[in-house]
């Protein structure tokens, strides 16, 4: 339950390894993940490839998860607001509850998020780490 | 709108590990048609509410589960809008209602949850969130609402003790509810003693994972008239919602869904604030009653926190808030939930609730809201004189 098939996330490898959102080209707002429909009405939308930089907007320390993250207690989880404009929410790593604050400045790493058993997938992702 | 609920019933709440889902289900849809004194036969339609049985069952299409069990052939169709799924079911029974296609419809919600392990059901719960995105990163839904609850804190200024009094307010009215899944008082310490699930959120600050089912019957007036059960009647009902991600919100301290869906109950019932003498909010966690509160427009935003702390929500108070324990304490078997928020109306606008009873109840609200915020309902009851 819950492991995301090996297509699924083929499928999402633009979005999940290279923060790829959409900008709209009518009002420019830029989306991740991208949107059918933009704020402004508008549905004609280009690829962008967001920089990885932002600050957090709220964040925890998550102690008690699922079976797929059992290895990874205790980890942080951000909302970053990312300096070309869209909020995403990602793990924080190398980090804890402490070292964290609203408005702190972070940057994104490319870390390995879920190991699915001995034989399966390991599914990587966007992390984000506090910019020093 | 007049929906007369001529029937109720609802099982006790908790970890029932003898009885299934559909026996917890029949159960409700029984007691319920024995409360109406109404033969299995007298109903037309069903909606059922229910969020996991797909995943922790391996069982859907339970409209055709809930029609079995009367063993009717009568149209029966499976409600989900995740924890808000008894709110929609019981929107969608009033539709059938008012588009005159039926008179008597039943809407029951069931969840069964503890045939598997915690870590399970809390996957099961993550597919009310956006999975792709959230789900995939960890979140789980008391990370989501810690998200929420350290940035209202950050702006707002309350403390982790005024989130905790609202689970002392709901576990000293579950002590006084007979099918509370928790009877036991707690204290604010206690609540900051326990287990931090997702910081600050401990495991005090969350509602439980529940089997249990509830059902409630309605009608038109007239039929109700005719059956001499016009005793209490559903007069406005709205729904909206939110972005499913977390991430993809204008706000992290508001949830829109619940503002657009009160508005729409309050314009129907063609009633204020004012009219309303009790309250039953979806408590997922101490944060989530807070902020309800406030988006329902009874407090200002802001200040539904120091208000709890203040006693303003207390079962005694002018606007006493889940008298049922609330999902805190009463327990949140999801599916069934919203159809129980009736139950417990219905029977307070009757003068049913012994220990719990508010004085001179005579309108009621009842809020059901599934993710965070992202499928809302407000249905508001009044007593008929």
């Amino acid at each position: 339950m819950g492991i995301t098939s090996p297509i699924e996330h083929w499928r999402l490898i633009k979005n999940r390894y290279q923060l790829q959102g959409a900008v709209c080209v009518s009002c420019e707002k830029a989306y991740y993940p991208s949107v059918y429909v933009c704020s402004c009405g508008s549905r004609v939308f280009t690829p962008k490839k967001l920089r990885g930089h932002g600050t957090i907007m709220s964040f925890t320390e998550v102690l008690a998860s699922t079976e797929l993250f059992k290895d990874s207690v205790p980890y942080c989880l951000a909302l970053i607001k990312l300096d070309d404009g869209p909020v995403i929410l990602a793990q924080v790593t190398d980090a804890h509850a402490q070292d964290l604050s609203i408005g702190l400045s972070v940057r994104s790493v490319f870390r390995r998020y879920i190991v699915d058993g001995q034989d399966g997938l390991m599914y990587y992702g966007i992390k984000f780490v506090i910019n020093t | 709108m007049k929906i007369a609920v001529i029937g109720i019933a609802s099982t006790p709440y908790g970890e029932w590990w003898d009885k299934s889902l559909r026996q917890l289900l029949a159960e409700s849809q029984l007691a319920a048609l024995a409360d109406a004194g109404l033969a299995p036969q007298e109903i037309q339609e069903i909606f059922v509410a229910n969020m996991c049985a797909g995943q922790l069952s391996s069982q859907v299409n339970i409209g055709a589960l809930a029609t079995s069990i009367l063993g009717a052939h009568i149209s029966g169709t499976r409600v989900e809008g995740a924890c808000a799924s008894g709110g929609l079911a019981l929107r969608a029974g009033i539709a059938a209602i008012e588009s005159g296609r039926a008179d008597v419809v039943m809407v029951s919600g069931v969840e069964k949850m503890s045939d598997v392990s915690h870590a399970q059901g809390t996957q099961s719960l993550m597919s009310a969130t956006c999975y792709e995105t959230e789900g995939f990163v960890g979140a789980t839904f008391p990370a989501l609402f810690a998200l929420v609850t350290r940035a209202y804190m950050h702006k707002f200024g309350i403390t982790r003790e005024h989130l905790a009094t609202v689970s002392v307010k709901n576990h000293k009215n579950g002590s006084l509810n007979p099918r509370a899944h928790f009877r036991k008082e707690i204290t604010i310490q206690d609540v900051l003693a326990s287990v931090v699930i997702a910081d600050p959120l401990t495991l005090l600050d969350c509602s439980p994972m529940s089997d249990g089912a509830a059902t409630v019957i309605i009608s038109t007036p007239e039929f109700a008239k005719k059956i001499g059960k016009l005793g209490v009647s559903i007069i406005g009902s709205g729904q909206a919602s939110d972005t499913l991600a977390l991430s993809q919100r204008e706000t992290f301290t508001e949830f829109k869904a619940t503002q657009y869906a009160a508005k729409q109950a309050f314009t129907i019932a063609g009633v204020t604030h004012k009219d309303i003498d009790l309250v039953e909010v979806h408590d997922a966690f101490t944060m989530a009653e807070i902020i309800a509160l406030e988006d329902l427009g009874f407090f200002e935003h802001g200040q539904a926190g120091y208000a709890t702390m203040a006693g303003q929500t207390a079962l005694q108070s002018k606007l006493p808030v889940n008298m049922s324990g609330g999902l805190k304490a009463k327990g949140h078997p999801v599916g069934a939930t919203g159809v129980g928020q009736i139950v417990e109306l219905v029977e307070q606008l009757l003068g049913r609730s012994c220990s719990r009873q508010v004085r001179d109840a005579r309108m009621g609200l009842a809020h059901s809201m599934g993710g965070l915020g992202s499928t809302v309902t407000v249905h508001i009851l009044a007593q008929e004189l």
